[in-house]
């Protein structure tokens, strides 16, 4: 009873052919639970850690060269004789693995993955489907801000992540609004100067729609849409709704760029002075020259929602396996490793700022902690009725 | 004796018989059912992750349709579905005709030139020639650019546009009809054409009367297989078409992925499907007759 909602924001973000592989998934999904059951890895039964790890993670380029240029050798380096077996994929595979992962809990068998991250953990550790963390096996989860647990019940630890910001032209915005009542206020005064993305093609588009949605919203009912799925309290959204669909004449062009990059490339051009941004995107694009140095970035209040990328150990894999991959998590947390990931993954780390290595705490300075993001199927709704309202 | 190689025959067709019954067969049956309200059984794992999916305890249920047919954007985008085919395929068969009628008459270098330049659009993937055709078109786009040069800052401009669609689906379909046309029209003796002329019919007469009824087989493929690719399109109307509504490929798609409403999302595809076959019946029925004329002879 889980959906894979998250993992279509992951590859908005990370990558554009999210809906492309749809088709493939809706097809995949009928065989998958057959191979699922089928155990595919030969477990050492002895009680010595064993040498190779299977780690399933998913998303474009850069995350994959996280693993293979950053991740894998320095694991390899602080532990001889361990190897990492990484099998990446797409989205639509994505959905396999988690098929994958459910059958095998749901037969009791042992899973070919040791390892999950990407954007399978979020929707499987909601789901139960993966072993509950706990300080003894992961001395470092005490350096992880608690709240960011309570998504994926206990059941992974973020290990990095990013957080949606708005982006502004500074030559021309001098003072950018603080607030996101400043902010509607500003897109009214300059129409066609705004602009966020479609929802269902990207993060950063839900990150606007989600604080614009919430803010008219009690934050009980926020805290429950964001941990949980109940669509009777989806009604609190029709004033943020309204007020989205008024901004529509104002936003530029009077129309929904497709994808995150989209927005950013409209920012670059000039088109745009104010737009609503992935951080790790953004800075990506300012460090490689995309971006003007004129754009800057900075949060509102209440602020737009953050999104971890979570990693965690699917049940039922032997105790060995497990160990070993639980000192792996707690090492990929250390402050230099995370400190290595933000390094290259220009995202905020999984563990809190304040305990980075003090030259990547400065590249944070002016981030708001962010909102809660809603859960995967409160997000489906939510894109869902800004179509047929908005958009 | 004759038994035994029927059996043969049978055996030799079985395999790929069994393919298509297990890999297309089967799941079109289990997607058909499952709109109709079947989530148990095969469609467990789908229905797992789908939300809002109706399920029946009867036999079936025409409940997940009425559901989708109640909302105005699935209405809206159906009618862009159908609009949009209907304009392109028609400047589609307008276009092919006129390039092959061009080349066929002239068989000069300039003909021969056009013609091979209107194949090309077929050697370049779809989604690289849908961004061209955005950034073409889009607000910093070439025709923007010089519409305001010249003083026409009003200009519209189409990106993320239904027109825009329409645009690039004749881009993306005029080869298929060119090669189509051109070469039924090499098989058509020019004497036919001449002879009508020579009786003084118009060019445009001559056309009408002797060569579309003399090329029509080629002419309904190319109206019923545009047709058909343009109203199950994905890409172009993915990448250049507006949020919504847009064309009901990627309409079902974002309804699949993105709203995670898989039942709803196959209620669209049920719909394309039936829409397809109304544009094949054309088809079906012009090779049943020139069969039936030339003896299965033909294409």
């Amino acid at each position: 009873m889980t959906t894979t909602r998250i993992m279509t924001r992951r590859s908005s973000r990370w990558g554009a052919g999210g809906a492309l592989v749809g088709m493939v998934a809706m097809a995949a999904l009928v065989v998958a639970p057959i191979s699922g059951a089928a155990p595919s890895k030969d477990h050492a039964s002895s009680t010595a850690l064993p040498s190779t790890l299977t780690i399933y993670s998913s998303g474009t380029v850069n995350v994959q060269n996280e693993w293979q240029k950053v991740l894998i050798p320095d694991f390899e380096k602080a532990y001889p004789g361990k190897k990492i077996k990484l099998v990446f994929g797409t989205t639509g595979e994505t959905t396999v693995v988690y098929d994958d992962i459910a059958a095998a809990a749901k037969a009791g068998k042992d899973t070919q993955f040791d390892v999950v991250t990407g954007s399978v953990p979020a929707e499987a550790g909601p789901a139960n489907l993966l072993v509950k963390v706990n300080s003894k096996e992961l001395p470092n989860l005490d350096d992880i801000r608690a709240s960011t647990l309570t998504a994926v019940d206990g059941e992974a630890v973020p290990l990095r992540g990013s957080q949606v910001l708005i982006a502004y032209n500074s030559t021309v915005v001098k003072n950018p609004p603080k607030t996101l009542a400043a902010l509607i206020k500003w897109i009214k005064a300059n129409p066609g100067k705004f602009s966020y993305c479609n929802p269902s093609d990207g993060g950063s588009g839900e990150g606007f729609v989600q604080d614009v949605l919430s803010s008219y919203t009690p934050a009980s009912v926020n805290t429950k849409l964001a941990l949980g799925y109940d669509p009777s309290l989806e009604s609190y959204w029709d004033k943020g709704l309204s007020v989205l669909k008024s901004l529509t004449p104002d936003v530029f062009q009077g129309q929904y760029p497709t994808s995150n990059t989209a927005v950013l490339t409209e920012l670059g051009s000039g088109a745009i002075d104010i737009g609503s941004v992935w951080s790790d995107e953004a800075t990506e694009a300012l460090d490689d020259g995309q971006l003007p140095k004129t754009v800057k970035l900075a949060g509102i209040s209440p602020p737009m929602p953050g999104g971890p990328d979570y990693i965690g150990v699917p049940k039922n894999i032997p105790a060995s396996y497990q160990k070993l991959a639980f000192e792996f998590i707690n090492w990929t947390l250390t402050p230099q490793v995370q400190g290595d990931i933000v390094g290259v993954m220009y995202g905020t780390p999984g563990i809190e700022i304040k305990d980075l290595p003090a030259a990547y705490q400065s590249r944070f300075a002016g981030y708001p902690p962010p909102q809660l993001p809603y859960s995967s199927k409160s997000e489906s709704d939510m894109a869902r009725d800004w179509t047929s309202q908005v958009g | 004796m004759k038994v035994l190689r029927r059996f043969g025959q049978l055996l030799m067709v079985a395999p790929p018989l069994a393919i298509i019954a297990v890999f297309v067969g089967l799941p079109i049956v289990i997607s058909v059912i499952y709109t109709l309200g079947h989530v148990g059984g095969l469609n467990s794992a789908v229905s797992a992750i789908a939300l809002h999916d109706v399920s029946t305890r009867g036999l079936l249920t025409w409940a997940a349709y009425s559901q989708v047919f109640a909302e105005h954007d699935f209405i809206a985008s159906l009618i862009a579905s159908v609009v949009v085919t209907i304009v392109s395929t028609a400047v589609v068969l307008v276009v092919s005709w006129a390039i092959a009628l061009y080349a066929w008459r002239a068989r000069s270098r300039l003909g021969r030139v056009l013609s091979a330049l209107a194949i090309v659009p077929m050697f370049i993937p779809v989604v690289i020639a849908s961004y061209a055709m955005l950034q073409f078109w889009t607000y910093d786009g070439f025709i923007k650019t010089v519409a305001n040069g010249i003083g026409m800052a009003n200009f519209p401009s189409f990106g993320y546009s239904l027109q825009l669609v329409v645009i690039a689906e004749i881009w993306v379909s005029v080869p298929f009809g060119v090669l189509m046309i051109s070469a039924g029209l090499t098989g058509i003796p020019p004497s036919a054409f001449e002879a009508a002329r020579d009786a003084g019919a118009s060019v445009a007469r001559a056309t009408w009367g002797i060569l579309v009824p003399m090329n029509l087989l080629p002419t309904i493929i190319v109206t019923c297989f545009t047709g058909i690719s343009i109203l199950g399109s994905f890409t172009v109307p993915y990448l250049v078409g507006p949020t919504s509504p847009n064309l009901l490929g990627p309409e079902a798609t974002e309804t699949f992925t993105n709203f995670h409403e898989s039942q709803q999302a196959e209620v669209m595809a049920m719909v394309l499907f039936g829409l397809a076959i109304i544009v094949a019946v054309p088809y079906v029925w012009a090779t049943y007759r020139t069969n039936k004329t030339t003896g299965g002879q033909a294409t």
